[in-house]
Formats: C-alpha cells, structure tokens, sequence
C-alpha cells in the first residue's frame, strides 16, 4: 500500500517535470553552476555576452582537447624503467654441464659399427673418386641408409652437371657417368650434397654444402639421430659419460660437494648433462662474497679419447649458467670451456622485470601461451625457448607425423625414424628452412615477465702449470682409479671456477610511468586551470542535461497528447474540450503543489512571495533574468530571516 | 558576497566578545539560529563547489540526499587519492636518466699479478719444511713419489717437529663431532645419497679449539683441492713470519717486456708496485701515483696499453700455483684491486685483446636509496687507503671481526694497527677461528653486508675478450730473439713462455645512468592542488575557509554550552529565558550533530514554516538577532 502510494507519488513527480522550461534552467545553469565563465555569460550586454560565450567555449574545447591528450598518454600504457646495481648475497645460478661427445664411443660402437663403416667408405669415395673401392662398399648392406643419400655434384662442366651417387652400389654407374679425368676435384669443381626424396623418391632436392666436412658431419648427425631415435632413453643415459667419471672434483665455498650433488638430465645431442643447484629437491645455494674463493671450483674429466669420432668434432665442456628450476637450453645458450685450461667466468646476475600486460606483452609463468609447453615434464619454469621447442615439435608432428628426436614427444607420438617414416629427413629440412613457420612460432610465444640472464666475464689460463702437472695428475689419478700411473692427460682435463664478480647484479624493473593518480592530477590541473572546474561541475552538467531531457520528454508527451486531441476534435469536430476538461488537465500535471514546491527555489521564491501580493498575471521570464543581482542578496537575507 | 562577509565578521567580534557578559541571551539567540544558518551561509558562499547545491536544491529532497552523497564519495575519493600522492611522494621514487657521453676517457688503472707468489729458488728456504712433509703426505695418501719436487732426503722429516694440521684421510660420514654437526647443518652442501664406496673417502684436516674441547675437520671431496688448501693454509702461516723486505722485489723487466700506451713508451714513472701473497707481484698502471694519468681520446687496439709479458712457469711454487699465466685487472685510479673479484687470466702463448666499456651509475642517496657518498657514515673503518667501495667495506669488517674474534689478522687483507698477522706458533687456534668466522661471514651472520652500503656512485667496466695465438708460427723466431737480446730471457718452452696484452677502449662512449627524484615537493603540492581542483574545484583559501567553519561551529557549541550551563545554574528563576531555551534547543542541538548532510531531509520541514513567520506575528528571536547584531540591509527583507 505504502508502496503503491510513493510509486504514484513518484510518478506524478516524474510528470510534473523539474519545474523549468529551457530557458529558465540554462539561465539558472549559468547563473548557479561553478565552472567559471557561463556566469559572464548572463550577467552583462550583448557584446559582452558574445564575447565570454566564445572565451568560454574556446576554453571548454581547449580542456577537451588537453584531456584528450592526457587520456590518450594514459592508455599508451608506458612504462619508466629503474636500474640498481651492486653486491648482494644472492643465489648462486644453477649450472649445467655436458661433455661435448653425447656418448661414449667404446659403448656405442655396436650400434654405430654399419654408419662407420659406410662412413669411412663415402669418406674413401669422396679422397679418390675415380678408384672407388667397390669391394669395400659392395659388401654392406646398403638399403638401410638409402632414404638420404650423399652425392658428389661435379659441376666443372657448369651446363651439365654430373651427379654421382656416393653410395651406388655397382661402381659401373659411377664409371660410366664419370669419364674422362677425374683428377683433382677441388671443393669449386665438386660439391658433396644430400638428397632428399620424399614420396618413394619421385620428388627430389638436392642440399648443397660449400665442403665435404659441413656435408659428411650433417649426414652422419642424421643418421645417427635415425639410430638413437630407436634405443629407449634408459639405456641411452648408460652409454653416455657418468657424474662419477666425468666430476673429479667439487667445491663449492668452503664446502666440499662431490658428483652426487649434480642432478641428470639427457639430453640428446649432449648426453648426460648434470645440473649444479638446481632447486628441485633441495634449496638454492647462496653466495655471500665475489672471488673465486666463494664460487663454485670443478674439475672435470671429459675424457676425450672416447669420443664419437663424427659425431663430436668440439672437445670440451659445455657449460651453462640458468636460473633455478629453469630447463637448460645447452644447445642454445651453452658457452664452451676448453680441456688444459683453467676457465675462470666471472658471473653478472641480469634481472629484467617486466610489468606485464597491459603494459609490455609478457607471460608471467606461460598459461596463457597457445602453445603446450612439453618440457612440463621436467617440471621448470616457463621459458621463451620453450615455447619455441615445444612449438617447433608440435608443427613437425602436423606435418611430418612424428617427432623431432631432440626435442620431448608429447602424449602418444613417436620419434622419426627411417624405417617407420621414411620421408622425415626431407619434411623435417623443409620445416628447419621455412621462414614462416618459425615466424608463426615466435608470434604466439611470449617472453616471460621475470627475465634472469647471466652475463659471463670468462678468461682462461693454462692449468696445471709445468710445475704443479705431475702431482695434480697423480692425485687425480689415484683418486678416480687407485692408480699410482698418470691416467689423465692434459687433454682430458678441464678446470672451472664460477664466481660472482664485484657487481654481482644489475635488476632493470618497469614501473607504470603514467597511473591514474597521475591522469586524475593532470585531468583536474587543466580543468581547475582553464575553467575552475572540478567533477562536481560536470555532474552538474549532467544534471542539467538530464533535466533537459525531462523537459523535453514531458513536453513530447504533450505534444503527443495535444496531437491525438486535435484528432479527435478532427474527427469527430464535436463541441471544442470544456474549461473544466482543459483545467483537469493542467491539474494532472500537478501545479497546485508545485507552486509551494518550486517556490523555495533559489530565485523563484522570493518573486513567488512577492508577486502574488500584487494579484499580478504569471511572471514574465524575462523580468525574472533581469533580476538576479537584487535576487542574491534578497535571497541570503530571506533565508537569514 | 560582501554582504555576507560583514554578517560573517560582525557576530563572531562583536557579539560575542562585548555583548556576551552583558546580553548573552542575544547573543547566544544569534548564535542559536547560526547553525543552521551558518552550513547555509557556508554552503552558499564558499567555493567549494557543490555545496551550494545542498542549499539551493533543498526543496527536491531527493536531489539533496543526491547532492550529499555526491558530496560525500568526491570527498573520500580526493582523501584517498591524496593518500596515493602522499604515499608515492614518501616512497621517494626516482627517475633514471641514461646519458650518452661521448667524451675523453681518463683510462683506468689496470693491475697485473704474475700468478705466482715467489720465485721458488728464493723461497725454498722457508718452504722445505713444508714441502717435505707434503711429499710424505702424498706418498702417504695417493702413492705419489714426488720426484718433481725437490727432493729431500728421508731422514729430514724426522729432525722436524710434525706440522699441525696433518692431512687426513676421512671416512664419510666421519665420526661426526658436535661442532662439525652444527656446521654441516649451517651450511647446506649436502649429499643427496651417501653410499659407501671407493669415493666416499674424503680428505681433510682437524681444526680445534685453543683448549681442543671442540674440533672439526675442514674437509675436501678432491684430493687436489684438499692438498692445495691444506698447503695454502701452512703458507699462510709461513709468509706472516716472513718480513716484507726479506725477499727481493721483482723488476719490471723481468716480468713484463714491453709496455706501450698509445704507441709511446712507458717505463718506471708510470706503474706501482705491491706484492700480493697469492698472485704475486703485482705492478698497476696509471694509478693515482702515475705521474700524469693516461688519457684516452680515441678507441680501438692502438690507443690502449699494450704489455708483453713473461709467463715462463719453471719456478713457480709447484703446491701452489698451479695456474699458469698473468691475471689482469681493470679498476678505477682510487679503488684497490681485488684480484680474485674482478680478474680476468691470461694464457701463456695467446695475445688477449680485452676492450672495455665504461659505465656509471649514480644514486641519489639520502631518502631516494640506501647507499653512502663516501663511506664516512658506515660503522666499519676503512682499512685500505684508497676510495670507499663496497668490498674494501665488507674486506675490512671481516678483518675487524677476524681481529676480534682471533686476535690476530688475516693476511691477505690489511693489517690493523697494533694487530699481527695470524701464525699458529703464536695462536695456535686460529684456523678452527678463521674457518669459523668464514662460515659465519658466508651466512651473514657478521652482518657484514647490512653494514656496507653500496657508494652513491659506481664505475663499471665492462670487459669482453678475444684471443688469438701468438707470436704466429712465422714470426716467432725473430720475437724471441728480440726478446733474449733485449731482456736476457731465453724462451724455453717457445710459445708458452710470453702472453701479450692490449687493453683499449671499444668506444669512447659511455653509459652514464643517473638519478633525479621523481616526485619533488613542487609536483605533490601541484598534485594535491590538482586533485583539489578536479574533486572540488577549490583552491587553499577553501581549506582556510573550512577551518573557519569549524571555529565559528566550535564557538558556537561553546556558547551554546554556556548558556545552557547559565540557564539551568545561575539564572534558574527567569522563566522566559529558560522556555526560550527549551524551545530553542531542539533545532539547534539536533541538526548541530549531524549536519549538514544527514538531516538535510528536516531542513525542508523548519523550511515552509519560514515563510509564515514572515506575515504572521514573528517570533521574538526571529527578528531580534539580526536587527540587534546588524541595523540596515539584513532586517529590511524582514520587515516589508
């Protein structure tokens, strides 16, 4: 009931209007309102009036324009950036290390024993064409390896090009292709290529190589990846270098560790790699001070006699510094320590903080990346290179139906292998060359928020000295194989020492250059600046709008009813609407009471009192403008009364 | 405006002051009917804006009630963003501002150390002892018959009194003492499975106490490193009973061949000298005793310092310095050089090209960030004589602690005054100390790091190296007759036995990265002006304005009080007074409390029966409190 009462009240409130008619309610906007300038606007002649409606306009654009800007640096989201630099105590990075062969050759030389050897006989082929030793070919078993064949392109006739099959097993097809004298075939004349056949051989490429060594190790990497592929990783992690064998010492600070403070990892073209200070399992070491006495000391083994002769041309350490709990890209960002030195690397932690959307495109820990991340396994961090491996492999299995071997699978695929896909090689050559899938890859992968790099001083010595050689190799040897004979050579060992350098960090962090402190200061510094204004004076604006639209609708609805009355009167063209129906219907709009209401209104109320004394008709709005200076200060005495 | 400011001035002095001992009953009858009048008067004619709005809407309860709330939120939201701006001014950010400068580079010092302390033949004297008993101790443990080592007869061990300290073989886990549990569980190397085996013999020696009730071993898993530490640990004892000048310092020639900065020759007047205990001796270029220092006004391999240097390695301590080459290292005029932070090796046989970049930075200190101009501010004294810098802070708090807790001094660091350098023949415990203490430094447990600040300014130079064999194969032979004509050396070991050196500038701009505050006091008061502007469009003088609303309500509740205080004590017989009071009091005392907002829906009830009083017989405080406080325009409105 009491509902339905103010309901009604209400809308009757809502018919009755504001109380204004347009003019009256811009000359009361202008006389009331705070901005500075629509009061001048009323206030004096003509001219006057012209002249500070335009300054007021002038100046109302001039802050629209200014807001404009403001609001428009505000959204450009920029950023300011702050550098510290210095010591602290951080943690030390984790660091991973690889020998260079990725297998030992005295264990793989089973598996390895058919490529060798055709190896050695393509290498034979390649020395002296012209002599080739078919009974050293002729005897293998040669389909195997057929899918990528070498060959020798001899382009010393540049208009015919002579294409030699290293592997052609009758040595007659090569004859006869190749007459005349052989000679000395220099590395302009003849270029050792691969050819890549897919579709049972019936398209085919040719992969030029500027010398024999780029071609030879390319293929024999291929080949050997197609066997490795096939050996499950269990036993792969047996034929490669053990922690055991390959850290001969540990010294982290003061404190000893030993090879059971590395953690495994595989790799498949490194082999077994072992990771220092991972985090995993255990806490982050830190360190306190910069020196090599504070630092991690190693040394290393890396055994260089037993490696894969074609396989690994490098002999060394491969080494890399990365962040805890973050995966080890060795092959991507790994630096190289060489055998008979003493690498010294003096370690600058390079943090980069990003704000993240919407200020700088970043991925805080890569949920938000399109791309399934396959290294989750390994439970590490996101990482940009990641992302990139992950998505390379997932375009290699759309395209090539199987997995690249050096990367991880995902769920229920399996890695290229000759003899299952035998088109892989080509599709996956075709897939490394292509611009645009790598485009595609490095668009959809973001670079995370939190960037650490570690940037290295390295510098070398030699280690031992001549006069330290003899008793560090004894130790070492007596240590490792309770031999009182030297069974390491300078070749074999290698020596480390990571260290933080005097300035040990240097953090670049983003800040919002522009918050909305900031906009709301400079929005109201340019409004306050130009006009007086503040936000009430535009709520106030609002208010008159909304007013305005009252008005008008009140006055439509009018119109509309006046309308249909003049149809009616139209149609039927009875006897015109009676006073009584004409003042019904100015008594539903509610004027009696909104004589008492409007009355108190700052300027209306004191004419109101006066006028009806006189008897007079209705004011003239006219009059009422006139007045307003008397009117102020009436007004504050009446009220005062 | 005017008017109103008269009205405003005339109660507050005259009325009050004067008329109140007198006719306080007027006065108060003012003052009475001000609360209301005054939040009018104040909406009305303060520049707040939007006050004025709670007054001239008052007949529209509903866009009151708006107005208030309004009011209201635009009042919390600037208190709130002033508390943003104050918040972000205390936290004293700073911009940093990257200054390309392309100018003339003084060239830093740079120091180079022969890796090698002694020359063996000079220091075998001091060093028989020693080297006879690691032989044993070799023989011992890993079946080595140094024959390398200057063999020494048998007997002679046994004419000497054992070392302390012996190395020992150790099994692991070892007969774990307390102190060794305490320090193992402090340090977090740990073994992720120990297991028995052939490896899990460790090598180490027995550190204890002055009374022995607490001993620990210093233990190595590497037999290498075990016997170098433990051998540098006697040496150690060794070299601080030795006296600076016993031992013949080095000449340049013998060590560096040739010296060049930007093609001219350079000689005695441009280095310095120091002798470190581990890398030797040490000569520093362009330091702050070079005579005039060295300029740079070009880049590149020619306007740098060029050295040959000589790395023959036949009589290095064998135990000791099993490196090989120089060491190198690139630091500011006034800052000591600490070989082991920032140095960078040489290998023997290869030319070393290291080009550097400058870089600074420079902090504002002070409130903008924790660090110190000059040092003078750090509780720790500065033992070295050069600049501050932040590892000659934290070098001289360990040797402070050392002194304190040992008694005596390390000694690769500084020596105190009054303070030797530690030797076991006279503190037999100063390794299980040093150990200690180091173990403690590493953890922070000194406190060494919170009590170094970093400098307020910091140079950097950013090395990187390239290497390339020389002398080549064709050259070889007439370098190495120069050089066994010129300085008497005679290569032995051909390649191995000289490196070179250039150092240079890769560009001579540098990075100057520097601070400035980010928000001084002129952009808060322009902020806070701002957001004063855009919330209520007032300025100061509207602060000043609402302060004074709050006196005049002060004086008000005070007067107020007083005659409340007066009516009901002093003067309780006077009827009148008391029943004016009465009626008085309800409208002023209720909307007094919560005004102007929350009861400005009752405003408009008082409201329409104003207009009334205006025709009808008016009231006797109505009229008498503005004709009696102020004769002329006030009443006039009044009175037609």
């Amino acid at each position: 009931m009491h509902v339905k009462k103010y309901l009604l009240k209400c809308l009757h409130r809502l018919q009755k209007g504001p109380g204004y008619t347009y003019k009256e309610l811009l000359v009361w906007y202008c006389d009331n309102t705070n901005t500075h300038g629509p009061k001048r606007i009323i206030r004096e002649g003509p001219k006057k009036k012209a002249m500070w409606f335009l300054i007021t306009l002038l100046f109302a654009s001039l802050v629209c324009w200014q807001w404009g800007v403001f609001i428009k640096t505000y959204l450009s989201w920029e950023v300011s950036v702050s550098l510290s630099m210095g010591f602290k105590a951080m943690d030390f990075p984790a660091v991973t290390i690889c020998n260079a062969s990725p297998f030992r050759y005295s264990k793989v030389r089973h598996l390895l024993k058919d490529l060798d050897e055709l190896m050695e006989a393509v290498l034979a082929r390649i020395l002296a064409p012209e002599s080739s030793q078919a009974n050293a070919t002729a005897a293998m078993n040669l389909s195997m390896w057929n899918y990528t064949p070498l060959v020798l392109i001899d382009e010393r006739d540049p208009h015919h090009p002579v294409v030699l099959d290293l592997f052609a097993n009758d040595p007659t097809g090569s004859a006869s292709s190749s007459p005349g004298p052989r000679g000395a075939c220099n590395a302009q004349g003849c270029k050792v290529a691969m050819r890549l056949c897919s579709l049972n051989g019936t398209s085919c490429t040719f992969r030029n190589f500027s010398s024999a060594t780029q071609a030879v190790t390319e293929w024999y990497a291929l080949q050997a990846t197609n066997i490795f592929s096939q050996v499950p990783q269990r036993e792969l992690v047996e034929l490669g270098y053990s922690a055991e064998r390959l850290i001969l010492a540990c010294l982290f600070g003061a404190e000893p560790c030993s090879y059971r403070n590395f953690t495994s990892i595989f790799y498949p073209d490194y082999g077994n790699c072992y990771v220092f200070n991972w985090g995993m399992t255990e806490k982050a070491l830190p360190s306190a001070n910069p020196g090599t006495e504070f630092g991690l000391k190693l040394i290393l083994d890396i055994g260089q006699e037993d490696y894969v002769p074609f396989l690994a041309s490098t002999a060394g350490v491969r080494l890399m510094l990365h962040e805890q709990r973050s995966y080890p890209f060795i092959r991507e960002e790994g630096v190289d320590a060489m055998s008979g030195t003493e690498t010294s690397i003096g370690v600058l932690v390079d943090k980069l903080q990003r704000k993240g959307e919407p200020y700088s495109p970043c991925t805080v820990n890569g949920s938000d990346v399109p791309v399934q991340n396959l290294y989750g396994s390994y439970n590490t961090t996101y990482s940009i290179q990641a992302c990139l491996h992950s998505c390379f492999q997932t375009q290699m299995i759309a395209s090539c139906q199987c997995g690249h071997y050096l990367y991880p699978l995902p769920r229920g695929q399996e890695y290229c292998n000759s003899r299952d896909f035998p088109d892989w090689a080509p599709c996956y050559l075709a897939l490394r060359m292509s611009e645009a899938e790598r485009e595609t890859c490095i668009r959809m992968c973001k670079e995370s928020c939190n960037d650490t790099q570690y940037k290295m001083t390295i510098s070398m010595a030699d280690w031992p000295s001549e006069a330290s050689e003899d008793w560090i190799f004894h130790v070492l040897s007596q240590e490792r194989d309770q031999s009182t004979n030297v069974t390491l050579s300078r070749k074999g060992v290698v020596k480390l020492n990571i260290y933080f350098q005097e300035f040990n960090y240097r953090t670049i962090e983003e800040s919002a250059a522009n918050n909305i402190v900031w906009l709301l200061s400079n929005l109201g510094g340019q409004f306050g600046f130009w006009m007086g204004g503040s936000v009430l004076c535009l709520i106030e604006f609002a208010e008159i709008i909304i007013d305005f639209v009252w008005i008008t609708i009140i006055k439509l609805v009018a119109l509309a009813k006046g309308l249909r009355q003049r149809q009616a009167q139209a149609r039927y063209a009875g006897p015109p609407p009676t006073v009584a129906e004409l003042v019904e219907a100015h008594t539903n709009f509610g004027f009696q009471p909104d004589v008492g209401h409007r009355s108190p209104d700052a300027e209306a109320y004191p004419d109101e009192q006066a006028l009806p004394i006189p008897g007079t008709p209705p004011p003239n709005y006219d009059s009422l403008r006139l007045q307003p200076l008397d009117v102020v200060e009436s007004d504050s005495e009446g009220d005062a009364v | 405006m005017k008017g109103d400011k008269r009205e405003e001035q005339g109660p507050g002095p005259e009325t009050v002051a004067p008329q109140q001992p007198t006719e306080d009953e007027e006065a108060l009858i003012e003052f009475h009917r001000s609360y209301r009048e005054l939040f009018q008067f104040f909406c009305n004619n303060t520049t707040i804006h939007g006050a004025i709005r709670l007054v001239c809407s008052k007949h529209n309860r509903m866009k009151t009630a708006f107005w208030a709330v309004l009011w209201l939120c635009t009042f919390g939201m600037m208190y709130w963003q002033f508390g943003l701006l104050f918040g972000e001014y205390f936290s004293y950010p700073v911009n940093l501002n990257i200054n390309l400068n392309s100018d003339k580079l003084v060239f830093p010092a740079v120091t180079v150390c022969t890796l090698n302390p002694y020359r063996y033949p000079e220091i075998t004297e001091q060093l028989k002892e020693l080297d006879s008993i690691t032989q044993q101790t070799l023989l011992d443990l890993f079946k080595y018959n140094a024959s390398t080592l200057e063999a020494q007869p048998r007997h002679r061990r046994d004419v000497h009194p054992p070392l302390p300290h012996p190395l020992q073989r150790l099994r692991v886990p070892p007969p774990r003492l307390e102190a060794r549990r305490a320090r193992s569980s402090a340090s977090s190397v740990r073994d992720n499975s120990p297991e028995v085996g052939r490896k899990d013999w460790m090598i180490g020696f027995q550190l204890c106490n002055q009374n022995r009730s607490d001993c620990f071993y210093q233990r190595y898993s590497s037999g290498v490193d075990a016997v170098r530490e433990w051998y540098r640990f006697h040496y150690i004892n060794i070299l601080s009973r030795l006296s600076d000048t016993s031992l013949s310092r080095e000449q340049l020639g013998n060590f560096i061949f040739t010296c060049r900065f930007n093609q001219a020759f350079c000689g005695d007047g441009n280095y310095s000298h120091f002798h470190h205990p581990m890398y030797g001796n040490c000569y520093t270029f362009n330091d702050k005793n070079n005579s005039s220092l060295w300029m740079s006004s070009m880049p590149g391999i020619n306007n740098g310092l060029s050295l040959t240097l000589r790395t023959e390695q036949n009589d290095f301590i064998p135990l000791l310095s099993t490196v090989t080459g120089a060491r190198v290292m690139v630091h500011g005029q006034d800052e000591p050089a600490f070989m082991d932070d920032g140095g960078f090796n040489l290998r023997p046989g290869v030319e070393t090209s290291i080009s550097m970049r400058k870089e600074s930075l420079d902090r504002l200190g002070g409130d903008y960030g924790d660090c110190t101009q000059n040092g003078s501010d750090v509780p720790v004294k500065n033992l070295y004589r050069s600049k501050y810098t932040q590892q000659v802070c934290i070098h001289s708090c360990f040797q402070e602690n050392m002194v304190k807790e040992c008694g005596c001094a390390y000694i690769f660091y500084p020596l105190p005054e009054g303070v030797e350098y530690c030797d076991y023949r006279k503190h037999n415990s100063w390794g299980y100390c040093y150990y200690k203490l180091q173990d403690a430094f590493s953890s922070d447990r000194l406190g060494c790091f919170t009590k170094c600040r970093k400098p307020c300014s910091v140079t950097n130079y950013e090395l990187s190296a390239g290497y390339s064999r020389w002398p080549s194969v064709t050259s070889q032979d007439w370098v190495f007759q120069m050089l066994s004509l010129q300085n008497n050396y005679t290569v032995s070991n051909k390649r191995n036995g000289v490196a070179k050196l250039n150092i240079y500038f890769k560009e001579l701009n540098y990075k100057a990265n520097s601070e400035s505050p980010s928000v001084t006091m002129v952009t808060l008061l322009s902020n806070l002006g701002s957001q004063w502007s855009l919330w209520f469009g007032s300025s100061v003088l509207s602060v000043v304005e609402m302060a004074e609303l709050l006196f005049d309500l002060s004086v008000i509740t005070f007067l107020m009080l007083l005659r409340r205080f007066r009516s009901r004590y002093w003067s309780p017989g006077r009827g009148a007074g008391g029943a004016r009071e009465v009626a008085s009091s309800p409208v002023s005392a209720l909307p007094s409390r919560f005004c102007p907002h929350p009861t400005s829906p009752s405003v408009p009830q008082p409201g329409p029966t104003l207009p009334p009083s205006l025709t009808a017989p008016p009231p006797a405080y109505a009229t008498l409190g503005p004709c009696l406080s102020q004769s002329g325009s006030a009443c006039a409105p009044g009175e037609p």
